[in-house]
């Protein structure tokens, strides 16, 4: 009995490392092969940086990482100013339909990208507006505004309304409340907003395609047109510094608010 | 004076109303814009004229190609995909709500990590491991699992293989969800009055789960649906899905109208696939378990 117990665990367990060693395959074979002087060719037979040095000379990353971070950061910047605003609003305040508002924030994880990136391509050119740099900024901030939100109102939920009050009852205004307490306390919730939100604009591939021009192409689509014509390890050093950045990205936002919390698993708890 | 009081007696809407406008003006108006469009007429070597036809509805809906090698093989693929993602999903989700401390935060970093990195690092990935030099065929061949190497590139293999991928995460974060309220105690008590690892699965663990699992298939449905970048660059044009259609259409084939108009069919079929399968699921499962 205690035998046959053991071996179903067992079972799990393997199954369960299998499932998760197959989500960091992809990623692990692009580090490996971006270090591989024989590239593709695995098992790796050394060390080489030659792939990183021409990755980062090819002026088309180049330009491709100057327009995703002009985007990502003017649309994080947007999203997590107009987040904050929102999440006090939703934390802070019971008003009637609530939940409906907070769907409605939350709307834009919920569009498909190929709709949301057409419709703005429509209604921007019915405005008289060619696609560019500010079709993406308006796009990215869109699409990436509930992130804002979730990690924001998530540390506003952990922060004790009472010290506003009393902040209140000595005098202060509400703009100084706001400054002196509430900004401070829930500082963690948006530099996590911040990052989760450049991040999703930095990588995202689906919206920008139909929002770009040749003048203004983001690092993704940089990649993905290189990778359609040249089949190189240079494509995978790129990749593997975009990994590198995401895992900065992940350390920091865990360590920051928890990844758990600002991916969306505590966004439906009181909300 | 009395503006100011009113203001900061209803901060919601003063504090909503920059964020509102902005989602209005660009998300709200620009898809219900496409509708109006979707009537217009196209014109094909220009632009497109205002009209109220239905040309475009027509040649979608009326065109059993279309119905049958789009949206039909779109709701396959997505149908197929999401049965595969919540069965692999569920024993990490399990594991991981078991899990308690440094060992639960590595390996939830570990399965969501995909989420923050782009897609089109993700699919390169894939592309080099499903090459038919890659590393999938080399490791199968070296195993002699197969005597030739398998082409996965441009293969419906590859593309479910990557939907699937892509998808997990957001399958465990909604399993998580419902997961996470799972107390260890609950199933040490039921094997404490008797029953077995599997009992206490059957009748405490899984129910519990059934609202996760719900959840997270209509996310991954949904996204599945209406995939457009894996089939892009996986597949290129040879397999057709809703999403990536409305991309060709519309950008490269520059009939805007009826790229307008697929996308209102694949709005309006994925909620009412979407409504159904909910319908369904509460008469199957959550009646049944009282929920």
């Amino acid at each position: 009995m205690k035998q046959k117990f053991d071996v179903g665990k067992f079972i799990f367990s393997l199954v369960t490392f299998m499932i998760i060693f197959a989500l960091i395959f992809p990623i692990l074979v692009l580090i490996v092969v971006s270090f591989n002087p024989k590239g593709f060719i695995l098992p790796p037979s050394g060390l080489t940086f030659r792939w990183y040095h021409q990755a980062l000379t090819y002026k088309d990353f180049i330009s491709g990482m100057y327009v995703s971070f002009v985007i990502a950061l003017v649309s994080s910047g947007i999203a997590t100013v107009l987040g904050i605003l929102i999440s006090l609003s939703l934390v802070r305040y019971r008003f009637k339909g609530r939940n409906l508002v907070n769907t409605f924030f939350m709307s834009p994880l919920t569009v498909p990208a190929a709709i949301m990136g057409l419709g703005i391509y429509i209604f921007l050119a019915k405005l008289g507006m060619a696609k560019g740099v500010f079709p993406l900024i308006i796009g990215h901030t869109i699409l990436i505004m509930p992130f804002p939100i979730m990690a924001i109102s998530a540390s506003l939920r952990n922060f004790d309304p009472s010290l506003e009050e009393a902040a209140m009852n000595v005098g202060a205004g509400p703009l100084r409340t706001f400054f002196s307490i509430t900004l401070p306390t829930i500082k963690t919730g948006i530099l996590a907003g911040v990052i989760i939100s450049f991040i999703n604009s930095w990588n995202n591939f689906a919206l920008s395609i139909f929002l770009s021009t040749p003048r203004w192409i983001p690092l993704p689509m940089q990649l993905y047109s290189y990778i359609k014509f040249e089949y190189d390890p240079s494509g995978a050093a790129l990749s593997a510094c975009l990994i590198f950045l995401s895992g900065v990205v992940i350390i920091l936002s865990d360590r920051l608010i928890g990844l758990d919390v600002v991916m969306g698993i505590g966004s439906r708890k009181n909300s | 004076m009395k503006i100011r009081n009113w203001i900061f007696r209803n901060p919601p809407l003063f504090l909503l109303l920059p964020g509102a406008l902005l989602l209005a003006s660009f998300l709200v108006i620009p898809v219900g814009w496409m509708i109006r469009v979707s009537f217009y007429q196209n014109l094909p070597g220009s632009y497109m004229k205002a009209a109220w036809i239905l040309d475009n509805y027509k040649k979608f809906l009326g065109d059993f190609w279309y119905l049958r090698n789009v949206l039909y093989f779109s709701f396959k693929i997505a149908a197929f995909t999401t049965f595969l993602t919540i069965l692999l999903a569920y024993p990490p989700s399990l594991y991981i709500a078991r899990s308690r401390g440094r060992k639960k935060q590595v390996l939830l970093t570990m399965t969501l990590s995909p989420l923050l990195i782009g897609m089109v690092c993700l699919i390169f990935g894939w592309i080099v491991i499903f090459r038919a030099q890659g590393l999938l065929n080399q490791i199968a061949l070296w195993a002699g699992l197969i005597s030739e190497p398998v082409k996965y590139l441009y293969s419906l293999k590859g593309i479910i293989i990557c939907l699937v991928y892509i998808s997990i995460p957001f399958a465990i974060l909604n399993l998580l969800d419902s997961l996470g309220r799972l107390d260890p105690s609950l199933e040490e008590a039921a094997m404490n009055v008797g029953a077995n690892r599997w009992q206490s699965f059957r009748h405490i663990t899984f129910p519990l789960s059934t609202p996760g699992m719900f959840a997270g298939s209509l996310v991954v449905f949904a996204l599945n649906f209406s995939a457009f970048a894996v089939p892009l660059m996986l597949g290129g044009e040879r397999f057709p899905m809703m999403g990536l259609v409305i991309y060709i259409q519309s950008m490269e084939l520059n009939n805007i109208p009826f790229a307008a108009a697929i996308s209102m069919i694949l709005l309006v079929s994925s909620m009412i696939i979407l409504f159904l399968y909910s319908k369904a699921i509460h008469r199957l499962f959550f009646r049944r378990l009282g929920l």
